[in-house]
């Protein structure tokens, strides 16, 4: 494999980080990490490495951080102006600065939560979603899709499931939710959780960098255990000596939605949480504030868990996508089994300082 | 003396969020003079909002305004020179965490101030948290008997807004969270509690600057555990046991603490109600305003360069002995984490 000088935008997120991470502890390539504010390098500065300021909606920035790199991993997250802003700038700086290679992090639920049975890369996409991420990474798809035609640089696009793992929402943001009594099931989570821890994607990212057959290619990403959400929500219950059985099982009902339903499901999101845990804590309360007045209620969001409609299609989707073009593509094949990748992230929580069962004192 | 005219070297963050507003708030009674900043567009942008205040790029520029006090809020790496540069000109100096990069600059920076029959006091704004006053009375009366234990757990992902990423350098700061948010935790502790003794110290740095760090300590009898983070929030809580109950403060709480008595007693929540939203830069204030008493012969609250000493050797040496922290998810499958 060739050696590679990676960029990674967005490498203060929770994906990009455990990029930066393992690209440079595992020491076959070099790897430069892009944030749009110096404070973004916090955890990237544990390692002697090139750290680059720049806003990716800034063409010109960007291109002068993309300088001496040859792949670009687009890694950010956000809301709709976030994901779909940064993509012709990105795409354009990569030109600008001879880059070979953008690999773009989608999503699967690009294919809806609860995906039909048989779903793969040939299934078509569809705006008409009820949920506005998935909207957003579908249109960012065709975006890319359009540039990669007119442009030079090649690429990739990813579509993993639920990413799991140290620093994910999907836990950290769990783990507070039970500690908070704001945790719920709906329709027990029997439907299944279409997850992949984050080594697993890291892995597949680096299958990515190289092999001309692989530009403009798309590959959905999971793993070979497909567990009930139920049994997820189990592990973590049980890290923390919780009892699964606590955690209140919900009915949801599909109705038209609301305004206050659509800013709740916003606000509930793990994207949009994920986005506002990075936000310094004033701004996070200013937020809590402009929720509460836009859903108009007069005070905070409502105390005790209500489901939002993504979750509740999450916790009853029956099929997940299947990922077997990545295996066959890429040689895509998860290395971390899920029971190591459950210690390992039980093994950050407490490092984290939640209340996980036989961790020494903070 | 009485303190009239002040200058600040460092037109940074801290000063632009924290020193201005409380000079604002002050102009009737402090003339500002001066602001230094190698950046001469960012000082003139601060010294335009006082009249008649010089916007330089030296500090012996700024030294030359002849001011009774300066404020050092410059990075941490020029904190030993400025502060030596302004006590020698028979300035005052206020200088902000951390006080220098090595125990040897601070010991040299306390000599000078010594020296020159100047003070220099040392930023640690968390001592004007009126919780901080609490705590104190608290402990210092004894009622809650000896201390059993310390934890501490204070971190959240990095938001202060930096100029660049030099500030996660050794060179520049000193060190990672321990050096930032360490000092002010271990200067309250020992304020408190009285000196403490390094156990152990690991963190996270693998080339670069920690964003995670955890240092079990001693004092006396009575074992800690400090856990700083820059990474993830969690609640940032300071818990103190003690044979008869527990204090526990969070810090985002700047006036107010939580008593626990043991038995059935409950809880209490204690508040300084004549403090009911204050706010950083309040405190920042009455350390300044503390410090101007203290030069005009009233008693105040000041750190000094010698209380402040003890952290920072406690600093260097947790630095000089550190180990790896335990991370068995960092490093991919068949590589070691730390080289």
């Amino acid at each position: 494999m060739a050696r590679h000088r990676v960029a990674v935008i967005g490498a203060n997120g929770f994906i990009g980080n455990r990029i930066v991470e393992m690209l440079h502890l595992g020491g076959d390539h070099e790897v430069c990490p892009i944030v749009r504010r110096a404070s973004g390098l916090a955890l990237a500065s544990r390692f002697a490495l090139d750290g680059r300021v720049a806003d990716a909606r800034d063409e010109q920035a960007t291109a002068m951080a993309l300088q001496g790199c040859d792949i670009v991993v687009h890694a950010l997250s956000g809301d709709r102006a976030t994901i779909l802003g940064t993509l012709d700038p990105v795409y354009r700086a990569a030109e600008k600065a001879g880059c070979r290679r953008l690999i773009y992090l989608s999503t699967a639920v690009v294919h809806g939560q609860a995906p039909d049975a048989g779903t793969d890369e040939t299934s078509p996409l569809s705006r008409k979603q009820a949920v506005d991420y998935n909207v957003s990474k579908v249109m960012a798809e065709r975006r890319l899709s359009v540039l990669r035609k007119r442009g030079k640089v090649e690429l990739v696009v990813l579509r993993p499931g639920i990413v799991y793992g140290p620093r994910s929402q999907w836990i950290g943001g769990l783990a507070d939710d039970m500690l908070a009594g704001m945790a719920y099931l709906v329709d027990g989570g029997s439907g299944m959780f279409n997850g992949i821890y984050v080594d697993n994607l890291v892995d597949a990212i680096t299958r990515c960098l190289d092999g001309a057959d692989t530009d403009g290619q798309t590959f959905l990403l999971g793993e070979e255990a497909t567990p009930s959400w139920h049994e997820v929500y189990h592990r973590l219950a049980l890290a923390m000596g919780r009892d699964i059985a606590d955690i209140p099982q919900l009915s949801f009902e599909e109705r038209r939605p609301t305004l206050k339903d659509r800013l709740d499901a916003l606000r509930l999101s793990p994207a949009v949480k994920s986005v506002t845990r990075s936000m310094p804590r004033r701004l996070q309360d200013g937020l809590g504030a402009f929720w509460a007045a836009a859903s108009g209620s007069k005070s905070a969001p409502p105390s005790g868990p209500r489901p939002t409609l993504e979750m509740a299609l999450l916790h009853r989707s029956p099929h997940v996508p299947s990922w077997e073009k990545a295996r066959r593509v890429l040689g895509y094949s998860p290395p971390v089994a899920p029971d190591e990748a459950w210690r390992r992230t039980i093994a950050w929580l407490a490092f984290a300082g939640y209340p996980v069962v036989g961790a020494q004192d903070a | 003396m009485s303190v009239t005219t002040i200058a600040i070297s460092g037109c940074g963050a801290v000063t632009h969020h924290y020193y201005l507003p409380v000079l604002e708030a002050r102009r009737d009674r402090l003339n500002i003079v001066g602001f230094h900043d190698p950046d001469t567009a960012r000082a003139g942008a601060m010294a335009a909002r006082f009249s008649g205040s010089a916007a330089v790029d030296t500090m012996d520029a700024l030294l030359a305004l002849k001011p009774d006090l300066v404020i050092i809020a410059s990075p941490p790496a020029a904190h030993a020179d400025q502060t030596i540069s302004a006590l020698r000109q028979s300035a005052h100096v206020l200088c902000e965490k951390p006080m220098a990069l090595t125990l040897a600059d601070a010991t040299a920076m306390a000599e000078v101030a010594d020296a020159q029959d100047r003070l220099l006091a040392i930023g640690m704004v968390r001592r004007h948290f009126p919780c901080s006053r609490i705590v104190e009375r608290l402990i210092g009366g004894g009622w809650l008997g000896a201390l059993r234990s310390v934890s501490v757990f204070e971190g959240g992902a990095f938001h202060w807004p930096i100029g660049d990423q030099r500030y996660f350098t050794r060179e520049v700061s000193g060190g990672g969270v321990l050096a930032d948010v360490g000092v002010h935790v271990l200067d309250l502790l020992s304020h408190w509690l009285g000196p403490a003794e390094l156990v152990t110290y690991e963190d996270d740095a693998m080339g670069g600057v920690e964003a995670n760090a955890r240092l079990t300590l001693r004092y006396g009898e009575a074992g800690g555990v400090i856990r700083l983070s820059r990474d993830w929030d969690r609640p940032n809580l300071i818990d103190l046991r003690f044979a008869q109950g527990s204090v526990q403060w969070r810090a985002e709480d700047m006036a107010a603490v939580t008593l626990f008595l043991d038995g059935d007693a409950g809880q209490l929540r204690i508040t300084d109600e004549t403090a009911n939203g204050i706010t950083f830069p309040d405190c920042i204030g009455l350390q300044l305003d503390a410090i101007i008493d203290h030069l005009a012969g009233k008693p105040a609250r000041i750190v000094r360069a010698a209380n402040a000493l003890p952290v920072v050797a406690l600093i260097e040496r947790a630095y000089r002995e550190r180990g790896p922290m335990e991370m068995p998810w960092l490093a991919p499958v068949g590589v070691a984490a730390h080289g």
